[in-house]
Parts: structure tokens; sequence; C-alpha cells
């Protein structure tokens, strides 16, 4: 195996939240030089003044758009990292450190060059994978394992795919909140295990 | 019959190996679809202290439809008529494939907890009800006690 595939191979499977948080780190390092080229008051990015501010276009949009990610970015520095860590990461496992990341990110080279049945138990041990199918009861591990979808609602429920076709055929609503569904009203996700 | 889907068999070791407390729901030797149901009367309620037999089947559309279930014992209760039919709505238009049976068992003991006259299906004991509480909390737990105390009918 080279040294790209190594690499490509964490980033599509194990570690894509780290990596993510690698590159929101990166992206709010940028926007913290721009605000202080700017005004230099962090602040003022939220207020509707900023809007007609002389600022150039795109960078205005790559503000704004991460300051609907998190307003404590701005604000706070030191808060910075831990509030992106808890929120996706705590899902998976405690937020860690930066030197226990990188050890664990070395472990998960060897997981994932494992074989897939290896793979598939490690990752029976994820939380998420250990939530059933509200309708079968089915655990989502078994459902990947058969080879089945897993689909979300556009209301954000999660279920197994025949299932929510199922039930939007014959109660045309959500079966966990009771919102209105179409047969469009769902969609496959893509869990980052395979 | 076709097998038994997975999750009513599911359903029915988890019912086993983690009753409800004050509820107990066995499936029938001969056909499993179908439960033999009893929730305890709830704590200050007109039925404490009794037990009430109900029945459960599970149709072949389940769990797209909604179980059929059914009081057995006698029960003096606005929203439960003569011959034990109940009026919930989880049973008929605001059933979703995401409950189960321990959650419909759990909404009818809380609504033995919870008499709701203003939607009833006993329309003289709703009346009794909303004219006079007292004496129709009366008859409930004289009812309770004739019928689900001591093996009572």
């Amino acid at each position: 195996m080279t040294q790209s595939d190594e690499s490509s191979l964490i980033s599509l499977t194990d570690e894509p939240l780290v990596v993510d948080l690698n590159a929101r780190r990166r992206r709010r390092r940028r926007i913290r030089s721009t605000t202080s080229n700017g005004s230099g008051d962090v602040i003022v990015i939220d207020s509707p003044a900023e809007v007609s501010n002389p600022v150039a276009p795109r960078r205005r949009r790559r503000q704004r758009r991460s300051n609907g990610d998190s307003v404590v970015d701005l604000t706070c520095n030191d808060s910075v990292e831990l509030v992106d860590l808890t929120t996706p990461a705590s899902l998976i496992r405690p937020p860690l450190n930066r030197t226990q990341k990188r050890t664990d990110a070395a472990g998960l080279i060897t997981t994932t060059s494992a074989p897939r049945q290896d793979l598939l138990s490690h990752e029976d041990t994820s939380p998420i994978l250990k939530l059933n199918c509200p309708v079968c009861l089915e655990p989502l591990h078994s459902v990947i394992r058969a080879g089945r979808k897993i689909c979300s609602t556009v209301c954000g429920h999660i279920f197994c795919r025949s299932c929510i076709k199922q039930a939007v055929r014959t109660c045309k609503k959500c079966p966990t909140c009771r919102k209105k569904l179409t047969e469009k009203g769902f969609h496959d996700i893509f869990l980052p295990i395979s | 019959m076709a097998g038994l889907p997975r999750r009513i068999t599911k359903e029915t070791q988890r019912l086993l190996s983690e009753p409800v407390q004050g509820i107990s729901a066995t499936p029938d030797e001969n056909n499993l679809r179908y439960f033999h149901v009893t929730i305890n009367g709830p704590k200050d309620s007109p039925f404490e202290g009794g037990v009430f037999k109900l029945e459960l089947f599970l149709p072949e559309e389940y769990p797209m439809a909604a179980p059929k279930v059914r009081f057995n014992t006698k029960i003096y209760h606005p929203n439960i008529d003569k011959i034990g039919r109940i009026c919930l709505d989880i049973l008929k238009d605001k059933w979703s494939p995401a409950l189960q049976v321990r959650t419909v068992l759990l909404s009818i003991q809380a609504l033995l907890s919870a008499p709701n006259p203003d939607d009833p299906l006993a329309n003289d004991v709703a009346d009794n009800w909303k004219r006079n509480e007292a004496a129709a909390i009366k008859t409930a737990r004289e009812w309770t006690q004739k019928y689900a105390m001591s093996g009572g009918q």
C-alpha cells in the first residue's frame, strides 16, 4: 500500500471528524486574521452594520458562513477548540488533546488496513451504530452488514431504507415525529465507516 | 401464516426479560401475535388495587398498523366502553410504526391515571364523570373492587 493510499483511507474511513476539525481550525485562523486586518473589533462581524462594510465580497461570505457554524469562535479564543470538539466528536469518543489524537490516528491506520470483518466489529463499538432502526428494531450495524441502506428523513430521523419507505407509503408521516412526508422526504445517508 | 417477523420476536423477548412495572404481556402459546395482558390499576387512581385483564393482537400489517387492544375486565372509565374497546388516539389515527406493544400498554396505563371525559367512548360514564366527578370516581372504585380484584370477572 502506498503512502497516498493510506492517507486517503484515513480520511475516508475512521477519522473524518478529526480531519474536519483541522480544516475548521484552519478556516478559523484565516477568519481571525481577516478580522484583525479590518476593524480590529471581532464582535463587529455579528452586527448588521458589517454588511455595509466594504470588505471583499468573497471574504465576507466566508465569514458569515462560519458565523453560522459557531458564534463562540469569534469572541473567545481559548474555548474555540473545546466548542468544536464537543459537538460532533463527543458522539464518538471523549475530547482528546492533540498528542492523543495523533496516536489515535496512527492506531487507526492499522484498523483500516485490516480485513473488513475486523473493521465492522471495531465499528460495532461505536454508539451511533448501536442505535436501532425505530421500525424494525435492528441495530444499524447489522443493517449495514446486511448490505442495506440507512436513510434520514428531511426532519432528521434515521431508519433503514426499507422501513422508512414502507412507513411513508402507508402512513405518509415520519414514524418518529409524525411530520408529513412524501417519497421525496427521505434520502440515503453515508456513514464514514466503509 | 408466514413466519413471525423479527420485530415481534424482539419485542416479545424484551417484554418478558424487562417487563414494564405494573404491566405483564405474555404471548399465547398457539398464536404468538396474540398477547394476554394485565395492567395494574395505577396508584392514586380509582383503579388502584385492581388487576385488569386485556387482550392484544398484532395484525398482519403490524407495525404499519396499530395493535388491536381490548379490556377483558369490566371497568368504569369514560374512554373504555362496555365491551372493553378503548378510545385512544395512538390506537387509531395517531398510530406510528415507531410505537411498540410496550409503549401502547404504557399509554393505556396512563389513560387509567388520567381519564378524559371530553373525548368519551362510553357516553353515560363520561356524562357522569363531568356532572359529578366524585360520584363517578366512587363507582369506578366499586367496579374495580367488584371486577378487578381477587379473581373477579
